[in-house]
């Protein structure tokens, strides 16, 4: 998801993930980006690293946005900067490029806006006691303008040369020096998109195609999970089942494929394949399965049989999500024997079954049989 | 308590092997897929005409109408976007009945023998059992007219015949 308006006053205590993302600091980095108090909180730990959040959308031309900041705790010459940014145009003398309100010792500046280009770091003084403000980032064409509020006006800290390639918008704090002291926090709020358009990232979808397949012999099969990327296959796996593959359906999250599996040689069975590692986690030995149905409340499974027997399978969700999988003893739907069971069909909300067996040709009778949630005893009557 | 027991209630007798069974988005209708074509009887003891697809009443079990896609063995049906059933052949037809006015509305070739399907998103899958890969069609916006063959994936294992197909996204 993704949204194509950015104007976020971080009232409600919870990023909205639609709009923003949390940027990965460096590795060793200790720091905490919060949406609380109703604005964005940012802390870091001590040495070099920064934390914050960067858009999801991207700004494909000219833009003008705005964020309201708090230092929070802001010694004097802390070496840390906040930053209204546009991390995808790249960094210059002054980091990367975007607006910051900073605070180092070098240089005598001590306190001061400073706008980071590609090409220079224009800097305006300001004083300790400047413990809250606005920085606004404006591109136009070419040209990126960094600008601060002063009293009820906003005052230019400088503008030159940018790169007109999309950019998203970042809100971060950073230190810049390995010996920065931890502990500096601040907030932002009332992030807001006076102008520009917005693109957002083009989502890239995995498919998974899980096939079955014989090998022409009674006793072999096997399983093939391709994932796919378009129209290319990105990974490969298939697994033999020693079986010969009949049927196979999966559970409603996508989580679990049930496999009818026969082999005079190494039994029958159904196979409760995990589609996450392709690892079969339950095996269970039952007489000539060829057709499987997951009940589409994901709580049952139905295997239809050679023996003309519809056996049911509980297969709800234990605690740590994984399936029960057992045997209902008193499910079994019994139909004549002869008649191998070729498909089933669920009737949703009626609790009805449709069995179709293939008994000897030239006719099919198609049997429709209740499917309760409990029952004593297993019974068929015939109409 | 019968009623809590499983209970064989209906059946309904095909002359030609059943292939596979769907039901209409509501369930009110029971489409039924044959091996080939065949004759039936509706509620009145008319003769309906022969065919391959039989649509009947869920609650009556009457057969309300037939139709006809190719006359070679259904293998497959799926219903997709809540509205077609999509029909695999082992003559390589992918056939589409529309469920809201019960009528084919599409019959395309994806070509080889069609076993097995599935479909993610936007994408129908289709295990194609004669050249050994899945096929895929990219489902069209103003219905089954406008969809469009996709690219056929292999990488199915050598000297084998694929016989069910399962896919998902994310």
């Amino acid at each position: 998801m993704c949204s194509a308006q950015i104007n976020d006053n971080f009232n409600d205590n919870s990023l909205n993930s639609s709009i923003w993302s949390t940027l990965t600091p460096s590795p060793g980095t200790s720091f905490t980006v919060s949406e609380t108090n109703q604005r964005l909180e940012v802390t870091l730990g001590s040495g070099f690293g920064g934390a914050g959040i960067v858009s999801v959308a991207q700004f494909s031309g000219d833009f003008d946005v705005q964020v309201d900041y708090t230092l929070l705790n802001w010694p004097t010459a802390n070496s840390h900067s906040v930053r209204l940014g546009a991390p995808d145009l790249g960094a210059g003398p002054g980091g990367g490029i975007g607006i910051n309100r900073s605070s180092f010792p070098n240089g005598g500046t001590g306190e001061f806006f400073l706008l980071s280009l590609p090409t220079g770091d224009p800097q305006v003084a300001t004083t300790q006691a400047q413990l809250s403000g606005k920085l606004q980032l404006v591109r136009s064409g070419t040209t990126m303008c960094g600008f601060t509020m002063i009293g009820a006006t906003w005052a230019l800290v400088g503008s030159g040369p940018i790169s007109t390639t999309s950019t998203r918008i970042s809100l971060d704090l950073g230190a810049g020096s390995s010996s920065a002291q931890g502990g500096i926090s601040a907030a932002f709020d009332n992030f807001r998109t006076n102008s520009g358009t917005l693109v957002c990232p083009t989502t890239t979808t995995n498919e998974y195609a899980i096939s079955i397949a014989n090998n022409g012999d009674q006793n072999s099969g096997s399983l093939t999970h391709n994932t796919i990327v378009g129209n290319i296959i990105t990974a490969s796996k298939t697994v033999q089942l020693g079986c010969v593959p009949r049927s196979l359906d999966r559970t409603q999250d996508n989580a679990y494929e049930y496999i009818a599996c026969t082999s005079p040689a190494n039994g029958d069975k159904i196979i409760a394949l995990r589609t996450s590692d392709d690892t079969a986690v339950f095996q269970l030995a039952i007489a000539a399965p060829t057709f499987v149905l997951v009940r589409p409340n994901d709580t049952q499974l139905f295997v239809g049989q050679g023996n003309g027997h519809v056996t049911t399978i509980d297969i709800s969700k234990r605690a740590d999500g994984s399936r029960k999988n057992v045997v209902l003893p008193k499910r079994t739907i019994t139909l004549s024997p002869g008649n191998l069971v070729t498909s089933l069909a669920f009737v949703p909300g009626g609790g009805t079954l449709i069995v179709v067996p293939t008994p000897a040709l030239p006719s099919t009778t198609m049997w429709w049989v209740t499917c309760p949630r409990s029952s004593l005893h297993t019974r068929v009557l015939m109409v | 308590m019968v009623g809590n027991l499983p209970a064989l209630i209906a059946s309904h007798q095909s002359f030609n092997g059943v292939a596979a069974v769907g039901l209409s988005p509501d369930s009110t209708k029971t489409y039924v897929f044959l091996n080939a074509p065949a004759y039936d009887l509706d509620a009145s003891g008319n003769v309906l005409l022969a065919g391959n697809v039989h649509i009947m009443n869920t609650a009556t079990l009457s057969v309300l109408s037939t139709l006809n896609c190719s006359p070679n063995p259904i293998t497959a049906a799926l219903l997709v976007k809540k509205r077609y059933f999509y029909v695999t052949q082992s003559d390589g037809t992918l056939c589409t009945v529309d469920t809201t006015t019960d009528l084919v509305v599409n019959s395309s070739a994806p070509g080889g023998f069609l076993a097995a399907e599935d479909i993610a998103g936007k994408r129908l899958f289709i295990a194609d059992q004669q050249d050994n890969v899945v096929e895929t069609v990219t489902l069209g916006k103003t219905g089954p007219t406008s969809d469009q063959q996709g690219v056929s994936f292999g990488g199915l294992p050598a000297n084998s015949t694929v016989v069910g197909l399962s896919v998902f996204s994310k």
